[in-house]
């Protein structure tokens, strides 16, 4: 059992926290104040080839183990976690069951060229009426003659307005729930594929989120993404401990930025004529969050490597996002509080950490849920502790 | 043609530094980086390959314990290969001795052109860069700003107190890197695999045959003095600017 | 016989600028001087070595025991070439020589080359020269500046350059100096000039100022480092900037101070609306009184002076050029 990173991934993650400290760190408050995304960034960041970086070689990739992938998510948090948000939407959730599933033509028109980050990719979960309860999707798929008509509203799309194309679950038999669920590829420009309302959101900003519309939105044959009709939620499997671990690692990401803020604050602001680094409760607040954010790198990057080892670490992933998520919501309540009223000032970082945070909440299953399965898998002496 | 890149690694600039044991011994964070000034002459050298104008760029480096980072950041970014000296007997060494190394590395593995940085950002001393071209007989421009490779020869323009001033070198030469050369590239996320993955060989000094210049060890180290707490002044602009032209004449003696 | 016991000669080579020679060299003068009057440290001579027509030679008289004026062909102008040739033989000449050179671009050029072919000890950067228990000390930054380290002169010929700015130049010139010439072998430059520098001769050089005025991202708009230069003027000073300045394409990288650009030394150095980050406090820190400007009481830069306004630069700036009574 080696706890520790291998001299590679040291150097992996060096360099891309300087790639992140150089490009991406210096336009974060920009982004958060404009809310408008920074296509020239995600021009610059793409070309530095990260966005493949999971996939095999001979798709361009770098064929990265799930470790090293959770340090580049990592440093992204650091850096803009709104930027983040859309980054990790090519490399993951919007592109996964293109790879999976579709063919050579589809591969060409979307999936490489997401890659490179010429097309913006997304991945439609979300409706009005179900969040985590996907097994209540309303959002329609009729078979018809040489392909698929797809009905129904998407919210709180990451990147919807911007999209190239979107990975759609939409379910062929609402009486199945979950049972009925599939994916599909709609390609922007396909009629009644539309961009609805777009969100003003509390943090991420820069990353346009919003609804995506679905009218009468025929699609071909091969744009089913799956082998059989119903098995959508079996495939979801395959990336859900992942996306777990990423969402534990951006959280770690936010909370080291807001901690090293801090530690530069606490020397320089005075109270009572000292530094307020030097006071007792201040030192005892840094090494509360030290701690449980070590507490947090440990679980993802345990998780992450299960998920290397071909193993399906379900349970370790949903500690791992839930524990990482909540460490980070302290991590950031605490340091705008070591801000003083500065915490709740615009000009100061702290603030933005502390909107930012909160949508890690909801990705990957709300923590109310995930508590409940972990708590009945334990009740249930399915998992042993 | 083929160039060589001298490159050193240095503390990060915001590391820790203590002077410890009666101030005989200097603690210095372990936390090092490529030499800023040695990226801008890493980026010029793959440029110039890129252009087509080279066939291969390596960089070398020489130290105790210390280049491996270095040499592995220049691969990011795009050098060919690197070469590494690693011995315990580099840990005080003279300028003279490293310079005396990497010339005798350089003149083993072949060059048209050596670049490398102006100077370290630990030392400042801009010595080796130097040392080199005169061990290898070549001339030396410091300090190159612009860089335009000729037949024969290199076009250089370097900043002087009273402008710029434009220079023909004949190749090779050793020409070192001036902020302004170029912006250094982030490297590609190939670059970073590949240099992840490479273990850069280390040759021995004894093989290079070089004759260490006599150690120079401090006998001393001191941290710099620190300053008195700052003295605010209040007001508005013009009390403020008189009552600090005040304390200038009468208290600080200097105006 | 011991080093102490032969005695040690100081050469200081004598940089000529616009016809007289540069304080940075006199002040090295007046050190070795210091340090011969002191008798602690056995220094039986001081010597300045020039090259003929470089400065004038007159003027040294009284501040040394002997000039040695470098003649031959393609001395003047300087080229690193001719000058690392000229004064190898008089380094060769003598083995336990202090050689002092003040920084630039020739100290530079030539000390590197020279160590080479003497085998000498070269040493930059360097900032005290004293002398103690009958041994010379140098003193240098190290680690950026983060610390200093102290280096013995021991043996063999040791080629030191100084920052200007390091000693004081007052010694009385009291001397009866002997005058030497004495031909060397030049040699050509392997180096064309194409295009000289030879712009501004009466601006002020950074590095040598002594009163160093800068500003940063407070001045708002590149229009306003102007500001900075009315002081500077009123003060006979140099204007510098700082990174970000230079980055935002405001000023050249030339008159940059920090880590990446100039250090500097000056007596009295301003800076305005710059927040003090440490790759600039590593270019300044040595400065002897340093007033910072600064809309943020909580400026790092704060640390790192002598006296501080909290306020905008662009409204103190014009009002202490006024108050020092020059043109705001």
């Amino acid at each position: 059992m080696d706890f520790k990173l291998t001299e590679e991934q040291e150097f992996f993650r060096r360099s891309i926290a300087d790639a992140v400290d150089r490009m991406i760190l210096p336009r974060a408050a920009e982004i958060d104040e404009t809310d408008e995304f920074p296509w020239d960034l995600w021009k610059e960041f793409s070309s530095l080839g990260y966005l493949g970086m999971r996939y095999p070689e001979e798709h361009g990739g770098m064929a990265a183990d799930p470790v090293t992938c959770m340090l580049l998510y990592e440093e992204l948090g650091r850096g803009s976690v709104g930027f983040a948000q859309s980054v990790t939407m090519n490399m993951l959730m919007g592109t996964y069951f293109l790879y999976r599933f579709a063919d050579e033509a589809i591969l060409e028109r979307c999936f490489l060229p997401a890659l490179q980050g010429e097309k913006v990719a997304t991945i439609c979960f979300t409706e009005d009426q179900s969040g985590s309860d996907i097994g209540a999707t309303r959002t329609r798929a009729e078979k018809v003659d040489g392909g698929w008509v797809l009905n129904g509203t998407k919210q709180w799309i990451t990147n919807g307005p911007l999209a190239d194309f979107a990975t759609v679950v939409a379910t062929t038999d609402p009486s199945q729930g979950v049972k009925g669920l599939n994916f599909f590829l709609v390609e922007k420009g396909t009629p009644g594929f539309e961009p609805g309302q777009i969100l003003e959101k509390l943090g991420c900003r820069g990353t346009v989120t919003g609804e995506l519309v679905l009218d009468n939105v025929r699609v071909p044959e091969e744009n089913l993404l799956g082998e059989e009709v119903g098995k959508g939620f079996l495939y979801l499997q395959e990336i859900l401990n992942e996306v777990r671990c990423m969402t534990g690692a951006l959280a770690i990401g936010i909370a080291r930025t807001a901690i090293r803020d801090a530690v530069e604050y606490a020397e320089k602001r005075s109270a009572f004529g000292r530094p307020i680094g030097k006071y007792q409760l201040i030192r005892s607040k840094f090494g509360q969050m030290a701690t449980e954010l070590e507490a947090s790198r440990l679980l993802v990057h345990s998780a992450a490597s299960k998920i290397g080892a071909g193993e399906n670490p379900r349970m370790e992933a949903m500690m791992a996002k839930m524990f990482s998520t909540e460490m980070c919501l302290n991590a950031v309540d605490e340091v705008t509080r070591i801000y003083g009223a500065n915490g709740f000032a615009k000009e100061y970082g702290p603030q933005r950490y502390f909107r930012d945070a909160r949508f890690l909440l909801y990705g990957g299953g709300t923590h109310e849920v995930l508590l409940n399965f972990m708590g009945k898998q334990v009740a249930g002496r399915d998992w042993r502790v | 043609m083929k160039i060589a890149v001298l490159v050193k690694e240095v503390p990060d600039l915001e590391v820790k530094v203590g002077v410890s044991d009666g101030g005989t011994e200097l603690e210095v964070e372990d936390r090092n980086v490529l030499n800023f000034f040695d990226e801008l002459a890493v980026e010029e050298a793959v440029r110039i390959r890129e252009s087509g104008l080279a066939a291969e760029v390596y960089c070398v480096s020489a130290g105790d314990g210390r280049g491996n980072e270095a040499a592995r950041r220049g691969l990011a970014m795009g050098a060919d290969s690197a070469f590494l000296v690693d011995d315990a007997v580099l840990a005080n060494a003279d300028p003279l001795t490293i310079a005396r190394t990497l010339a005798a590395l350089v003149e083993r593995e072949g060059y048209d052109l050596v670049l490398a940085g102006k100077q370290s950002t630990d030392d400042e001393s801009g010595l080796v860069a130097a040392m080199v071209a005169e061990l290898l007989g070549i001339p030396c421009v410091a300090g190159v700003v612009e860089l335009e490779l000729e037949e024969g020869s290199a076009r250089v323009v370097r900043e002087q107190p009273d402008g710029k001033e434009t220079l023909r070198v004949p190749l090779p030469a050793v020409l070192t890197a001036e902020k302004g050369l170029n912006t250094p590239r982030v490297p590609q996320v190939m670059g970073v695999m590949k240099a992840m993955k490479v273990q850069v060989p280390t040759v021995e000094l004894e093989e290079l045959g070089v004759e260490a210049a006599p150690e120079l060890r401090p006998r001393a180290y001191h941290l710099p003095p620190e300053r008195p707490p700052v003295k605010m002044l209040e007001g508005e602009p013009a009390e403020a600017a008189a009552e600090l032209v005040r304390r200038l004449r009468e208290e600080a003696g200097v105006l | 016989m011991s080093l102490a016991e032969r005695g040690r000669r100081i050469w200081v080579y004598c940089e000529g600028e616009g016809g007289g020679y540069r304080s940075a060299s006199l002040e090295l003068l007046a050190q070795a001087r210091r340090l011969a009057a002191e008798g602690d440290a056995e220094v039986v001579e001081v010597v300045a070595i020039t090259a003929e027509g470089d400065g004038d030679s007159e003027t040294l008289q009284g501040r040394a025991h002997r000039v040695l004026v470098l003649t031959g062909a393609e001395l003047v102008p300087y080229t690193a070439d001719s000058l690392v040739a000229a004064l190898s033989a008089a380094a060769e000449e003598d083995e336990q020589g202090l050689f002092l050179f003040p920084e630039g671009m020739r100290a530079r050029e030539v000390l590197p080359r020279l160590a080479v072919r003497t085998g000498g000890r070269a040493v930059m950067n360097a900032v005290k020269l004293l002398a103690e228990d009958g041994e010379l000390v140098v003193t240098r930054p190290v680690v950026g500046g983060r610390a200093y380290a102290e280096l013995l002169v021991d043996e063999g010929p040791w080629l030191v350059a100084f920052r200007p700015n390091s000693f004081n130049p007052d010694f009385p010139a009291d001397l009866e100096t002997e005058v030497q010439s004495v031909e060397t072998d030049g040699a050509s430059s392997r180096i064309e000039v194409l295009e000289g520098a030879g712009g501004d001769v009466g601006v002020v050089d950074l590095a040598e100022a002594q009163v160093v005025v800068t500003g940063g991202r407070g001045m708002k708009d590149p229009g306003n480092l102007q500001l900075l230069e009315g002081l500077a003027d009123a003060l006979n000073g140099a204007v510098g900037v700082s990174r970000a300045v230079v980055d935002a394409g405001w000023a050249e990288h030339a008159i940059q101070v920090g880590k990446s650009g100039k250090t500097v030394s000056p007596t009295l150095y301003f800076a305005f609306g710059i927040s003090g980050a440490i790759h600039h406090i590593m270019g300044m820190d040595t400065a002897k009184v340093v007033v910072a400007v600064n809309t943020d009481p909580s400026a790092p830069i704060f640390e790192y002076a002598d006296y501080g306004i909290v306020g905008d630069a662009l409204e103190v700036l014009p009002a202490l050029t006024e108050a020092i009574g020059g043109n705001g």
